[in-house]
């Protein structure tokens, strides 16, 4: 999803950003959106990363994103406890990103 | 900081924290609190709270709350030979919606938001007809393989689960939109956000 809106639409993207917290994700707030997915999955409260984001991007977009984030801490649980499999055809087709990133390396890989 | 969502994702949350404290289709409303105390607990850490429900309940909503790429199939078949698959499939929503809402809470800055009151009552123990059948998955959930349809065997809690993750990041419908804005924030942001949250959990779906 993140590859194909970023070429669908002309935006430059560096998924490696995903995975290494030095690699600029080239969007707008990109370091900072990734800081605040971060913080949703560890348990430290961590109220900055919001308000870095927000320094950046404005509180209704950093709000936004929250609550981006806490709905894929959500997606991750319902797929991961009922097994839902990545097709064979969509695998093939983030082939790249599954090597760039190591997915390979996750459990349900 | 502080700062309040939109309305849609606030009207969703008071709908989910009023339907957890209600009797659900195979949980009572006090089983259903205290499977989402667990799995809060779980979630920052902390011991089991001291709740009645079955240990292998609890396992389970400690599992999926704390450690969800640790599951497997042969774990999930354990649990739903030990609970019965759609007990299992309701917890999942439970568990989920929970840590939905206490990450948003946290990462607004906000408390965990008090749990309500149980509410009287049996589960209604609805079984969808005709029940999905199951093709590659550890649960059934029919031939369509995707997010919104992994909860089918509990339709009640798939329809809640699916609304509270909806308002939170976009409608189904708007999923087809590379172009989607919510906001100031343009899809390749949101998925840029989705995207670091999955490999934090080393989700690989």
């Amino acid at each position: 999803m993140l590859r194909w809106s970023a070429e669908t639409t002309g935006r430059p993207i560096d998924v490696g950003a995903v995975a290494e917290p030095g690699i600029d994700p080239r969007v707008p707030g990109g370091r900072e959106l990734v800081a605040l997915a971060r913080a949703a999955v560890t348990t430290a409260a961590d109220g900055r990363a919001l308000d870095r984001l927000a320094d950046v991007l404005g509180e209704p977009a950093a709000v936004d994103a929250a609550c981006v984030a806490a709905a894929f801490e959500g997606f991750n649980r319902i797929v991961d406890a009922t097994g839902l499999p990545m097709t064979r055809a969509r695998r093939a087709e983030l082939a790249e990103v599954i090597e760039v990133l190591g997915l390979h390396r996750f459990p349900h890989a | 900081m502080g700062l309040e969502p939109r309305t849609d994702v606030t009207e969703e949350i008071e709908l989910t924290w009023r339907h957890l404290a209600e009797p659900g289709t195979w949980w009572t409303a006090t089983e259903r609190l205290a499977i989402a105390d667990t799995a809060r607990s779980a979630r920052v850490g902390s011991s089991p709270p001291p709740v009645a429900l079955d240990h292998v309940a609890v396992k389970a909503a400690v599992t999926i709350a704390a450690h969800p790429a640790r599951t497997t199939r042969r774990w999930v078949e354990a649990i739903v030979s030990a609970l019965g698959e759609e007990p299992y499939v309701e917890l999942v929503g439970v568990v989920t919606r929970v840590v939905v809402v206490d990450t948003l809470a946290r990462l607004l800055g906000l408390d965990p938001r008090p749990f309500p009151a149980p509410r009287p009552g049996e589960p209604s123990r609805v079984i969808p007809d005709p029940r999905p059948v199951q093709v590659r998955t550890w649960v059934a959930m029919g031939n369509v393989l995707s997010p919104p349809r992994t909860l089918s065997l509990v339709p009640d809690e798939k329809r809640r689960t699916n609304r509270l993750l909806q308002a939170c990041y976009m409608t189904w419908a708007s999923m087809e939109d590379p172009d989607f804005r919510r906001g100031e924030l343009h899809r390749t942001q949101i998925e840029l956000v989705a995207a670091a949250v999955s490999y934090a959990n080393e989700c690989f779906y």
